[in-house]
């Protein structure tokens, strides 16, 4: 029971990958999937939706203020994440470098969705069955989640953690930041 | 044990919590990046495949 | 000019690599996801040097030490930038130097490659004096806020290229036509 107290977080990590694992093995995950079909057919109906099937223009430019955002996103993740690599800004402190690209990235995570939301709702049946794009979700959310819960209180007791433990967090943001982009520019070439 | 002993002591097992989350989380991210990106280059391969034998 | 351009695209067009990277789905899609997904590096790095300068991004580090230690990555993900556009080029000569879009992409890249100079030469000529301030001496935060705007409008270019809007089989606007480079009577691509 006081491992339970002492190791709260890792226990309740366990608990969140072991639902995740169960959410993608059963039934469940596809019956969500039904459950999402009459969000996605009235996200097209919506302003966005319309405005982004019917004016090209607007799309492209809403496209490429996505493509800026993923720019100031990816730019902070690099920067970040290259700190706790000890790759670039090395002779600036570590926990400075965290908390100040975390605004950054912030802004880019807000532009990002918010931009990435209004093409969603403009091709909303075409990525509804498009596996990429599902996957992109997962590892936007995941993204979302291990800044948040892991990456952020592991730099806030910068200190008394290894330093293996932030290279290894380093180098796994990279791969997520890295798969939402890549699968994201996939959307784009499939359908 | 009084307030001022605890806290760097609290505060220690904290880090170790923190640590381990993260070394867990790190470990299931990349595993699961390395299974997907894995899949779709063995996807590739095989289409590749199909399509110059 | 316009048609010199033209039989030169041709002359590109001609190479079995040329075709071969077009037709290829795997290896031209490759090509253009590290073209954009470089972006993060290359501008990405940008961006912070841009806000750095301009008081809005990591205020408490140096400016210098910023524009200094990230040069290094944003010039290697310029340097994939420019491989991987290159080859683009390459792979799709003809449609590409008429487009309209890309010729205002190289015209803004040259603006872009300017500024960035006059950038240095006024990140040197300034001295390290302001390099504790959140915001940079006023030249530079000009330059650093041209960077923003040039950068911005390259990408948008860039993606626009991608539509056929103003292609010279679409048959343009006279005007639009003469800016892209459609030479009269040519094969339509």
């Amino acid at each position: 029971m006081s491992v339970l107290v002492a190791y709260k977080r890792t226990c309740l990590l366990l608990l969140v990958m072991a639902l995740g694992i169960a959410f993608a093995v059963t039934d469940l995950r596809v019956a969500t999937w039904h459950a999402l079909l009459p969000l996605f057919e009235w996200m097209e109906t919506t302003p966005m939706g319309v405005v982004g099937k019917t004016w090209g223009a607007v799309f492209a430019l809403v496209q490429t203020v996505h493509l800026l955002a993923m720019a100031l996103l990816g730019g902070a993740v690099l920067a970040a994440d290259g700190r706790l690599l000890g790759l670039v800004l090395t002779d600036q402190p570590l926990q400075q470098v965290q908390a100040q690209c975390h605004r950054v990235w912030l802004l880019g995570l807000l532009l990002v969705v918010a931009s990435g939301l209004f093409m969603a709702c403009g091709v909303a049946l075409k990525v509804y069955y498009l596996e990429v794009f599902w996957f992109k979700m997962l590892a936007l959310t995941a993204g979302v989640l291990f800044q948040w819960f892991v990456r952020r209180p592991l730099v806030d007791h910068y200190g008394a953690v290894s330093q293996g433990s932030l290279r290894l967090v380093a180098v796994a943001s990279l791969v997520i930041w890295f798969s939402v982009a890549a699968t994201g520019r996939w959307i784009g070439f499939s359908g | 044990m009084n307030a001022s002993a605890q806290a760097p002591a609290n505060r220690a097992t904290a880090a170790r919590d923190v640590q381990l989350a993260a070394l867990l989380a790190s470990a299931g991210v990349l595993v699961a990046a390395a299974m997907y990106w894995w899949g779709e280059i063995q996807s590739v391969l095989e289409l590749l495949e199909m399509a110059y034998g | 000019m316009n048609a010199l351009i033209y039989d030169f695209a041709r002359w590109l067009d001609t190479h079995a690599w040329s075709t071969g990277l077009h037709e290829s789905y795997y290896m031209y899609n490759w090509i253009e996801s590290t073209h954009v997904l470089a972006l993060m590096l290359s501008l990405g790095m940008l961006f912070l040097i841009d806000l750095r300068m301009l008081g809005l991004a990591l205020p408490q580090v140096p400016a210098t030490t910023i524009a200094q230690r990230l040069n290094v990555p944003m010039l290697a993900g310029f340097s994939v930038m420019i491989i991987t556009g290159l080859l683009l080029f390459y792979a799709i000569p003809v449609r590409t130097s008429q487009s309209l879009w890309f010729r205002i992409k190289v015209v803004l890249l040259v603006a872009a490659a300017l500024n960035a100079w006059l950038f240095h030469r006024r990140l040197r000529a300034a001295g390290g004096g302001w390099d504790a301030a959140p915001r940079a001496p006023l030249p530079l935060r000009v330059g650093a806020a041209l960077s923003l705007l040039f950068w911005a409008l390259i990408v948008m270019c860039g993606r626009f290229i991608a539509y056929d809007w103003f292609d010279c089989n679409a048959d343009p606007a006279p005007l639009i036509g003469a800016l892209a480079g459609c030479v009269p009577g040519q094969e339509q691509f």
